[in-house]
């Protein structure tokens, strides 16, 4: 019986972050589209809609300063082309350096820690070969930690056109 | 500050032979001296306030382990009869608490300046 209760638990359990993870998808997915479907202002098959868009199969002729998207099923439609100034405001490069900024401040801490903790072994190992090995190995590790966080953070920036810090 | 922070002082705990309470550094509001503490907005930042009060508190714990330990190590010396090894036994004990000491009380700065030397 218990077992029973156990499994419903986890079923639901799994459920529900299922139930999450697809929210969070759709909410990712679906606002681009509708501000793609709705940018022209007009009704699907009125002509202006198909001024703005091209009708289906067709493409568009676009301005100097704008980009035409690949053909879909409505037809094609001209955006502004990405010079590349306002990447600040693009809602993944946010959450990306609202995440390394929250982490940076949590890995600092922690290799503190580490090196306090690292140091308090040292502190009793009172001569004995292998807590002092354990000590020496975990103030390595804390300093190798540091390091790498850093190097990620250094090769986001790279990777990053403009750079996000 | 106003008057409700004022009356909180009793909310984060006394300190302990100068260890501080883990939550020293969140910010509580109370309606009168003494009275009932309300924790005021916890933000997902405020952890690191918790992590960084459990930083004092290991460094305040990690001087007190130090002293233990070189009064350890100075017994060991009175009681080593002048035999050797018991002699280097006794000093490496001494001189691993002060290296340890150093060790914990550098940590923020070891941190501090690999961060801004890369």
């Amino acid at each position: 019986m218990i077992d029973i209760k156990l499994q419903d638990m986890k079923t639901q359990i799994l459920t529900f972050f299922f139930v999450l993870f697809a929210a969070i998808a759709g909410w990712l997915f679906v606002p681009s589209g509708a501000v793609l479907a709705d940018d022209c202002g007009a009704p699907v098959g009125t002509p202006e809609y198909n001024s703005c868009h091209g009708s289906p199969g067709q493409t568009v002729l676009c301005a100097e300063d704008e980009i035409r998207t690949s053909v879909n099923l409505t037809g094609s439609s001209c955006v502004k082309k990405d010079t590349g100034g306002d990447i600040g405001n693009n809602p993944i490069i946010k959450l990306i350096a609202t995440i390394v900024r929250f982490l940076s401040v949590g890995v600092g801490i922690a290799v503190t820690i580490s090196i306090v903790i690292a140091g308090i072994q040292y502190i009793s190992s009172q001569g004995n070969p292998q807590t002092l090995q354990a000590a020496q190995s975990r103030l390595a590790n804390a300093i190798i930690a540091l390091v790498l966080f850093i190097f990620m953070t250094t090769i986001i920036n790279f990777l990053i056109p403009g750079g996000v810090f | 500050m106003n008057m409700l922070s004022l009356f909180a002082n009793h909310c984060k705990g006394n300190a302990l032979f100068g260890i501080p309470s883990w939550n020293k550094n969140l910010s509580y509001k109370s309606h009168s001296p003494g009275g009932p503490c309300e924790l005021q907005a916890f933000e997902l930042n405020d952890i690191w306030q918790i992590a960084l009060a459990i930083l004092e508190i290991l460094m305040r714990l990690s001087a007190y382990v130090a002293v233990a330990f070189v009064i350890v190590g100075g017994i060991r010396f009175i009681t080593s009869n002048g035999s050797p090894e018991r002699i280097a036994q006794a000093r490496s004990t001494l001189i691993n608490a002060v290296i340890g000491l150093a060790i914990s009380i550098a940590a923020v700065q070891i941190v501090a300046f690999i961060a801004r030397s890369l």
